[in-house]
């Protein structure tokens, strides 16, 4: 079963850890081990479960998922259209057969990317969330979808105002495990990854970003962070970053290695 | 199969037929000796505009061994799943190559793999056992310049010059100078039916700059921030390196007009530059 840490009251991470070593998006040499994390958020009688993990962790994966979500009516949304995030929502589908699904893509039907085992609801179709649009409609008019700084396929950053969670999908993904059965939760500055190690991670995974002009995605990061950084950072990959204080070292440290210590704030 | 008429390359790989053909093709659809092109094809609305965007996979067949590149997506399983078949004609599949792993390119790897229990998966499958797990056994890694003979035939991974998941292979076939090109050369254009097997030079109007936006824009949205001369000359290098008379592109038709489309595919990503904001 996957490991359910609840990050925030009423935010479960369910977690699967694989080792690190031959990753595609992770640096060559890179060591350690690897969460991959799914979440829930709860309400009263609704579930919102963030991301589906691959086919690997498909069985672990709604076996924890179960208990979590209990009688609740679940919403499923996706935040990146790779499979660590879509595999298994045919799963969860066939699985919850009155959910709602909410997807990203604009030219491609996220239902018919995934298989099923059985043939879903009629009229089922995955709804487009739009960009800064609470999901009030899903019951949580506290969660917001945005466009990430950066990216490569269709994704999506969320932030849950009501917990003060950002959930970043492939970003803020450079923290890892040394041990397999180490804390997923990571509370303390100490140790944590240095701006050259981040961005190693970061070009392991968007490798354009080594010929790019990034002062637009400087811009749009100093804007996006303005207002404040959020007090838990909880990546699909990689650990999670719960604290004030760690959270806003962490968001400059990823800022120095993503667009340089020398570029002044916007 | 198909209209084989327009779809054969000359000998000298350069002039080819233009204009809309009089039978219209359809598919499997033969565009070389042994090569054959399926898709699942997707009608989107673009700015009020319909148009069609190919989800499109390929099969070479050699004398030995037979190699499918991409999958089709799984919404498109049903129409391509007869297709492959007929093309096999009783042969089974040996090689799956998806190009990298995202649905369009990998979305019915599990489907083919549980109907071709001996077929092994190639390519960049360093996260595949993650996504097949029941076949983690069958990954024959292929990294790029490495070869497979088919017999009579050699299926060459090349480097993805433009991508979009970093773990993108592109592939080669040398004797008739076929580069597959997955996200690569994309087009879409206004849907009519009757369009959707036809190459690039059968269309009623050149496949346009515009028509590659809805790609470019999208699934290669990072060539705004990217300088164009960058990425022209990295393909420029691949280029000179597999000379390509045919081009065969996960979401356009199949081109035979490869120097033209070249040239769009360029101007396509210099005006990306242009939409850097």
């Amino acid at each position: 079963m996957s490991r359910v840490l609840e990050i925030a009251p009423g935010v479960i991470a369910l977690s699967d850890i694989e080792p690190v070593a031959g990753r595609s998006w992770r640096p060559v040499g890179a060591t350690g081990f690897e969460p991959f994390n799914k979440y829930v958020c709860l309400a009263d009688e609704k579930a919102l479960v963030i991301d589906t993990g691959p086919l690997a962790h498909r069985d672990q994966f709604l076996a924890a998922l179960e208990p979590v979500i209990g009688s609740r009516h679940v919403t499923v949304m996706i935040s990146r259209s790779e499979p660590d995030a879509i595999t298994n929502v045919g799963a969860v589908v066939d699985r919850y057969p009155d959910l709602r699904v909410l997807g990203i893509m604009k030219n491609l039907p996220l239902l018919g990317l995934v298989e099923m085992q059985r043939k879903p609801r009629e009229g089922l179709v995955a709804e487009r969330m739009i960009f800064n649009q609470p999901l009030t409609d899903y019951g949580f008019p506290l969660i917001t979808p945005h466009d990430p700084v950066i990216k490569t396929l269709s994704t999506i950053w969320i932030w849950h105002r009501g917990a003060d969670v950002l959930f970043t999908s492939d970003s803020f993904s450079a923290d890892l495990l040394t041990q397999a059965d180490g804390a997923v939760i990571r509370t303390q500055p100490q140790g944590r990854p240095q701006p050259a190690t981040i961005r190693a991670h970061a070009l392991a995974k968007f490798d354009w970003l080594e010929h790019a002009w990034t002062e637009v995605h400087a811009r749009a990061w100093d804007r996006f962070f303005e207002g404040g950084v959020p007090t838990i950072i909880a990546p699909g990959l990689g650990r999670i970053q719960a604290g004030e204080a760690l959270a806003a070292q962490v968001v400059a440290d990823y800022r120095e290695a993503l667009f340089g210590a020398d570029l002044k704030r916007n | 199969m198909g209209n084989d008429r327009a779809a054969e390359p000359e000998d000298d790989g350069l002039s080819v037929t233009m204009g809309v053909p009089k039978d219209i093709p359809v598919f499997p659809r033969q565009f070389a000796p042994g090569a054959f092109w399926f898709t699942g094809c997707l009608r989107i609305t673009v700015n009020g505009k319909e148009l069609h965007n190919h989800n499109s996979c390929f099969l070479l067949m050699g004398d030995k061994r037979s190699v499918l590149i991409d999958t089709a997506p799984p919404f498109a399983w049903e129409s391509m799943w007869p297709q492959l078949l007929k093309a096999l004609d009783g042969r089974p599949l040996d090689y799956i190559f998806p190009t990298h792993p995202e649905a369009p390119h990998m979305g019915n790897l599990g489907r083919l793999l549980r109907a071709f229990p001996d077929a092994k998966v190639i390519g960049d499958t360093r996260n595949y056992e993650l996504y097949v797990p029941e076949a983690a056994h069958r990954l024959q890694p292929m990294g790029p310049g490495e070869k497979i003979d088919l017999g009579g035939r050699t299926f060459v991974a090349v480097p993805a010059v433009v991508h979009d998941l970093v773990n993108t292979l592109w592939a080669y076939e040398e004797e008739h100078r076929i580069l597959f090109v997955s996200d690569g050369y994309p087009y879409t254009h206004d849907h009519m039916e009757g369009e959707c097997a036809m190459t690039s030079n059968e269309l009623a109007q050149l496949p346009r700059v515009e028509d590659t936006r809805v790609v470019i824009e999208g699934a290669l949205g990072w060539t705004r921030y990217v300088d164009a001369d960058i990425t022209i000359a990295s393909l420029r290098d691949l280029l000179a390196q597999y000379p390509a008379d045919i081009i065969a592109p996960t979401h356009g038709g199949v081109i035979l007009n490869a120097r033209e489309l070249t040239d769009v595919f360029e101007t396509g990503l210099r005006q990306a530059n242009g939409a850097r904001a």
